[in-house]
């Protein structure tokens, strides 16, 4: 994938200039960058949801993404595994779709809505739904915020595990996270004001 | 009367209501103006040992209802067609706001002469019900979370499973509350369109010969059925809506 002279602004106030990155299908990127620095509107412009100023994105003909977003889009009333069945389509059985969810959950967690869960717990549920889906390409917004150490370890592991063979970008204030990931690191500097 | 339980209070109230009731009709001392409760229920009982009746419900509350259930039919088809295309939306506008505007009693006289008496409550309690059910059904849609569906947009959800998943559950808290209203508003005037157009064998037909009587026991016995009926199919049609939300009906309801 090829991002190619981005610019994008909101109101005048412009969140990156003339950004060029590139990426290699089947690899693992961390996107490190401070708040504020469009880690997130870059991912809008790459997942089709924003329009660009100027720019290109391609390279990403006839594939298919999927995402964890910045913040929480879970179906509220329903399980973690109805949440997961919503995207994944045939691919897997209720069983090895609740043998991954015991990887990151309680396994009392499999019985309750998911709108019953911490934060936390609802982060796993993302990831996981982003992994399972069949896609080429993943993008991920900060997705080990609300994670303790241990469940940070254990969900890596997972991303690690199941993303193998597509383009995964993780979008991430930390440095740390990369080496987790055992991903390329690219720095997104912020425009100076 | 502070530390009754609530039903309790509410069979406390009701009494009061009817004893009340039953005072002011034995003051009055007219069974042309005002009869008690007493003499209400002893017509009903008379009433409801005779066949006639129970095809005189029959006949109401089936038009009635089959009416409300096209309006909601229509009604959701219409409003999903004005949220999916803001063209169309326009366009059925007008006749929309058209139906919610006119008297009923013009839609009568009207459909008197369009379809005659007989089914004259189908035609009136789909005209008073649609237009609620397709702006309820249009506003709900468009109160769906829109995060949730760029996140089914995403993931290339197919579109039946954003619509079970996402909008349906979106759209539940605003039917429930409009077919609360519409129900009642197609008994009311469905009734009151029998009243006008006297349909042989319908509620109407029964409620104007108890006016051209004097019959108020009757009247008040047949006010009655109608608003237990209304009731009943209000319960059974929302335990059924409430069923059909899934998880959202628990939600919108806490």
């Amino acid at each position: 994938m090829r991002i190619c002279g981005l610019t994008k602004s909101y109101n005048g106030i412009p969140v990156f200039r003339d950004l060029s990155l590139d990426f290699s299908d089947g690899g693992t990127y961390c996107l490190t960058a401070p708040s504020g620095a469009g880690k997130t509107t870059l991912f809008r412009i790459i997942l089709g949801l924003e329009e660009p100023d100027s720019g290109t994105v391609s390279g990403l003909a006839g594939k298919r993404l999927t995402a964890v977003f910045q913040e929480d889009r879970l179906l509220e009333g329903y399980t973690a595994l109805k949440n997961l069945r919503f995207v994944s389509g045939n691919r897997f059985s209720d069983d090895e779709l609740n043998g991954l969810l015991l990887r990151l959950l309680p396994p009392d967690a499999l019985k309750k809505r998911v709108s019953a869960f911490s934060g936390g717990m609802r982060r796993r549920v993302e990831i996981l739904r982003a992994l399972i889906a069949p896609s080429d390409a993943i993008l991920m917004d900060e997705p080990f915020s609300g994670l303790d150490p241990e469940t940070k370890r254990a969900a890596a592991d997972l991303i690690r595990e199941l993303a193998k063979g597509r383009l995964l970008i993780v979008a991430t204030h930390s440095a740390e996270d990369a080496g987790l990931l055992g991903a390329a690191t690219v720095r997104l500097d912020p425009l100076p004001a | 009367m502070k530390n009754l339980p609530n039903r309790i209070k509410k069979i406390l109230i009701v009494l009061f209501w009817l004893c009340l009731w039953q005072a002011v009709s034995v003051l009055v001392r007219n069974r042309i103006l005002l009869v008690g409760p007493a003499e209400t229920v002893r017509a009903l009982i008379l009433q409801a040992g005779q066949a006639s009746f129970w095809r005189a419900v029959a006949f109401s509350t089936g038009r009635i209802c089959l009416g409300f259930l096209l309006a909601f039919a229509a009604g959701i088809a219409t409003g999903a067609l004005s949220y999916r295309s803001p063209a169309a939306g326009a366009f059925l506008s007008p006749p929309i706001q058209f139906m919610k505007s006119v008297p009923v009693a013009s839609f009568v006289i009207l459909a008197l002469v369009w379809t005659g008496s007989r089914n004259l409550s189908v035609l009136i309690s789909f005209l008073v019900a649609f237009p609620m059910i397709h702006m309820a059904t249009e506003t709900g849609l468009m109160h769906t979370d829109a995060k949730l569906l760029e996140m089914a947009r995403v993931f290339r959800v197919p579109a039946w499973k954003t619509a079970f998943y996402i909008h349906r559950p979106s759209l539940y808290p605003y039917l429930l509350g409009v077919c609360r209203s519409a129900l009642g508003m197609a008994f009311k005037s469905g009734v009151a369109a029998e009243v006008i157009g006297v349909p042989d064998g319908s509620i109407g037909e029964k409620l104007y010969m108890a006016k051209i009587y004097l019959s108020t026991a009757e009247l008040f016995a047949w006010t009655f059925t109608v608003i237990a009926v209304s009731a009943l199919f209000e319960k059974g049609f929302l335990a059924l809506l409430r069923a059909a939300s899934g998880p959202a009906a628990e939600k919108a309801e806490k």
